[in-house]
């Protein structure tokens, strides 16, 4: 950071060499805001490990942001470093904004031009960002570079006169214009609401092993870059509220505009927002600021947000390792800026409104933790598991977003418990939807499950298959958390924590994550009991993974016969002692219906299906007419099962009863009576109600 | 309380309108029951507080079980409300002390009808104007006036419908708009009653969907949804003979 602080936090006199920053004003007398935090990192005590030198691309920017035309003229001075063991000759960088310039790029033609449900509609305003001068700076002297776009123009390549060599660092200075498109997807405006984000010229990821890591940019891709240091001055109306990854240093207003130096840490990006009606609202957590700008009119939803932020905050730490920086900012796009919302940079992230729900409504009819507060977890949760482990979002999304899934929800759970009466997702007349039931019903229903493979780049999954999200999301999180239930909570926790710790600012892989859990855990650690006793088998780590990350099925279990037969006696011929065959009369009870027989003269039968390719251990809880009950594991390798009980009337089986298997999307076959008429056939008697109560409020609601 | 003692002078009257509104929700369960059963086939669930989860995937298994759900529920109850309306004739002889159900039910059956359409253009009118009037000011007194304003329109409907069994020119669309400006420009005792029916009607119709949907399916959140069901029916029949007794009060 002292570096930084020498030679960053100055004005860049060459900029103004570039006649489109020239009218960039000098700043007046400089103080910080009250009581924010000028050090980007917490304090050493408290951030954890940050390891400084791994800085590889460190920027100085200065940008102003013209209202009028939606631009932000800019000059940025990058110093970039080789840390692998090659030379090389050329740089590329992502122009991420291109995406935006025109119906051909392969973002517009992969999304099809809208994201995530939200288009442009008739109001579209392409983006785009263009460099206008590349200097390699020498010393005292720049040299122009020759630089081109790429096929899709969210690339460039940069032609340097002499190879980068290895453990050398070298200064590119160039300026850019950067047009903001009429918000859809993440970055952009709305109206006077600016969302600055993805908008400057970014260089790739240098790899040992993989080379430069570049990726044309599409519709699933996200962003993948080095750590390093940014000093940005921001030139704005002075009538703004800004928000901005990193922490504000100087503040200066001059006239109509207003500057600010802003400084960060150790991150792979700098987003930023400017919006002159945002209310701001303040809390803290262990330290940490936690700023939230939003629309004015919405203010009273801060304190949920806040809660949400603590909560994520809370279990994060505890089970990930300390967020290492001084701030989070949360940002509300206002209305008409929704395809802002929902999107993380480092200490700063979008988030989404909660529904208008009145309180009497939210307690007796209708509440959720899914909208605005889950997307504030969400959000949140990429300052790890993106933010802080950086993997590469193009190659593995599911490293990310999936890891950040699970986590979010154990945030969840470590907030409102499992089991509990707090533990819903959504409550709907009383009636809960437990956290387990959510992340199930997320994988899809029926015929409608997602079919692509996990661990592709996020390119390889098509817009029109559609399950992106169910894979990446859903599956991810629901694999895990079956993991998680398989190996007890203990060893799944020392298993991340292990993994938290390796991928701390190291770009992790899906192979560290595995990796982790083989050296945390061995590679066949003993599956664990609902109660968190050892079961009678153990878990193949590799085969799990396997199955998880390349395989497309899921697990799903059936119980095909559930029922009770006459014991088999020894009715019949057999040969004596002397060879000559014998006859054993049948029983009296032969022709006795098997109901009326005595238990030990009958056998209970189970059998177990699996129709779904994912292979795993289940639980199968038995329940006998005695009232006694067994937990049988089957360790789902064969296709069926079959368990027999002589001497015990089966009443019941269910398979997986503690819910241990989440990425079972199909679980109405997982319980069966041998008798029908005595299964509670609680569902009917529910779906019954509901219909009876709907007939009241239409009956008594409308007569005349 | 003349209006009341009409009503225990027709205990039959009460028995079938507890009956047109116990009907049509027991009919609804029998069938969503049956479709969920059939449904679910050989399996069942455990009780293990996942019951939401379970309903929500077989009803994305099965949708025709969210029509078997609200299908029924939805025409029963209109079927009831409609013989409600059909056996006006009747109810209204009933309640007025007069025999001849049967006869008064066909002897009225059509002038009620007609006049049912035109209340409801006056209806529409009328609630349209209150909505716009009451729009600016605040939600809970914009949701009382709407509240207010359809309890003197269902007055206005039952006067309309009384006036209908026995008026001369019981086809004109006078009688339903006279009906209307009596109830809106005598606002007495009558009318305040009226819509206090109207609105416990209602409430009792929210509070027994809300017991049946909230409840665990228990002896007793099932007996209170039958009761409120039927306290519902019975505040309907009572502002009927509201009705009646402005149109005719007793000696």
């Amino acid at each position: 950071m002292s570096s930084l602080r020498s030679s960053g936090a100055r004005r860049l006199p060459w900029l103004c060499a570039a006649p489109v920053l020239c009218t960039i004003a000098a700043p007046a007398a400089a103080k910080p805001p009250p009581e924010a935090p000028t050090n980007p990192l917490r304090p050493p005590e408290a951030r954890g490990v940050v390891p400084l030198e791994r800085k590889v691309a460190s920027y100085w920017i200065e940008a102003k942001l013209d209202p009028e035309t939606k631009t932000v003229l800019a000059g940025a001075t990058l110093r970039w470093k080789n840390t692998t063991g090659r030379a090389v000759q050329a740089l590329p960088f992502h122009l991420y904004m291109n995406a935006f310039r025109a119906e051909d790029t392969a973002w517009m033609r992969s999304s099809g031009g809208s994201h995530r449900g939200i288009g442009p509609g008739d109001e579209l305003d392409w983006g785009y960002v263009d460099v206008r001068t590349m200097e390699l700076w020498d010393g005292e002297a720049g040299r122009p570079l020759t630089y081109r776009e790429d096929t899709d123009p969210t690339l460039l390549l940069v032609s340097l006169p002499s190879p980068v060599e290895p453990g050398r660092t070298i200064e590119l200075r160039y300026t850019f214009e950067t047009k903001l498109p009429r918000v859809f997807a993440r970055t952009g405006y709305a109206d006077d609401f600016f969302m600055v984000a993805q908008w400057f010229p970014k260089i790739a990821v240098l790899e040992e092993a993989g080379g430069w890591k570049a990726h044309v940019f599409t519709v699933h891709d996200e962003f993948y870059a080095d750590f390093g240091d940014y000093e940005v001055t921001l030139d704005v109306p002075a009538e703004m509220v800004v928000g901005h990854t990193g922490v504000r240093v100087a503040e200066s207003t001059d006239g109509e505009r207003k500057r600010l130096s802003v400084r960060a840490s150790m991150v792979h990006d700098f987003a930023w927002t400017a919006y002159a009606d945002f209310a701001e609202h303040e809390g803290s957590y262990e330290g940490i600021r936690i700023r939230q700008l939003l629309p004015k009119d919405r203010l009273e939803e801060a304190p949920a947000h806040l809660e949400a932020q603590i909560l994520a905050l809370r279990s994060f730490e505890d089970r990930y390792g300390p967020y290492p920086w001084s701030t989070i900012t949360i940002v509300h796009p206002p209305p008409g800026a929704q395809g802002a919302g929902g999107m993380e940079y480092p200490t700063l992230y979008t988030t989404s409104s909660r529904p208008q729900i009145p309180a009497l409504v939210r307690r007796f009819v209708l509440d959720e933790r899914v909208a605005g507060t889950f997307t504030t977890v969400h959000e949140f949760g990429h300052q790890y598991f993106q933010g802080l482990f950086a993997s590469n979002e193009h190659e593995q999304a599911w490293v990310d977003e999936g890891l950040n899934t699970m986590a979010d929800l154990l945030a969840y759970e470590d907030a409102y418990g499992r089991g509990t009466e707090d533990d819903w997702i959504v409550r709907l007349f009383g009636h809960r939807l437990p956290i387990d039931a959510f992340v199930r019903l997320s994988l899809g229903r029926r015929g409608d499950l997602p079919v692509s493979p996990l661990d592709q780049p996020a390119s390889f999954f098509s817009a029109d298959v559609g399950d992106y999200g169910a894979v990446t999301y859903s599956k991810t999180s629901a694999a895990m958390l079956t993991l998680r239930r398989l190996v007890g909570d203990g060893a799944f926790r020392r298993a991340m924590a292990a993994y938290a710790e390796r991928a701390r600012f190291a770009h992790p892989t899906g192979d560290d994550l595995e990796r982790a859990f083989v050296d945390t855990l061995g590679a066949h650690p003993p599956v664990r009991n609902a109660d968190g006793s050892e079961a009678p088998l153990r878990l193949d780590l590799a085969d799990f993974f396997d199955q998880m990350r390349y395989g497309s099925g899921f697990p799903d279990f059936r119980l095909r016969r559930v029922e009770n037969r006459r014991r088999m006696g020894e009715a019949g011929y057999h040969r004596d002692e002397s060879g000559a065959l014998e006859e054993t009369p049948l029983p009296d009870d032969f022709d006795t219906a098997v109901f009326d027989l005595p238990d030990e003269r009958v056998e209970g039968v189970v059998v177990m299906t699996r129709p779904g390719s994912f292979r795993l251990p289940v639980p199968i809880l038995v329940a006998f007419a005695d009232d006694s009950a067994t937990t049988v594991w089957w360790d789902g390798r064969d296709r069926s099962k079959v368990l027999r009980f002589p001497g015990k009337r089966v009443r019941y089986a269910a398979i997986d009863p503690d819910h241990a298997i989440l990425l079972e999307p199909n679980r109405l076959d997982n319980t069966r009576y041998a008798r029908r008429d005595d299964a509670p056939q609680a569902i009917p008697a529910f779906a019954g109600r509901i219909a009876e109560a709907l007939a009241v409020l239409v009956t008594v609601g409308v007569a005349p | 309380m003349n209006a009341l003692r009409r009503i225990v002078r027709a205990p039959d009257l009460v028995a079938l309108v507890l009956v047109a509104g116990l009907a049509p929700g027991l009919l609804a369960r029998q069938v969503a029951t049956m479709s969920a059963r059939a449904a679910m086939g050989p399996f069942d669930v455990l009780r293990d507080g996942h019951d939401l989860a379970y309903l929500v995937e077989l009803l994305a298994a099965h949708p025709s079980v969210g029509l078997a759900i609200a299908g029924p529920a939805a025409a029963g109850g209109l079927l009831a409300a409609l013989a409600m309306l059909v056996l006006t004739g009747g109810l209204v002889a009933r309640l007025e002390g007069r025999g001849g159900f049967g006869g008064a039910v066909t002897g009225a059956l059509a002038p009620v009808l007609v006049q049912s359409l035109y209340h409801a253009v006056l209806r529409v009118v009328f609630l349209g104007l209150v909505f716009l009037a009451a729009g600016p000011a605040p939600a809970w007194i914009s949701a009382a006036s709407l509240a207010v304003a359809y309890g003197l329109c269902v007055h206005a409907f039952d006067v309309t419908r009384v006036r209908a069994c026995r008026a001369a020119d019981r086809y004109h669309p006078r009688l339903a708009f006279r009906a209307f400006m009596d109830v809106l420009s005598r606002r007495g005792l009558f009318s305040a009653g009226a819509v206090a029916l109207v609105l416990l009607g209602g409430a009792a119709a929210l509070a027994g969907a809300f017991a049946g949907l909230s409840g665990d399916g228990s002896a007793a959140s099932t007996a209170a949804v039958r009761m409120l069901a039927g306290t519902g029916m019975f505040l309907g029949l009572w502002r009927l003979s509201v009705a009646v007794e402005r149109e005719q009060p007793l000696r």
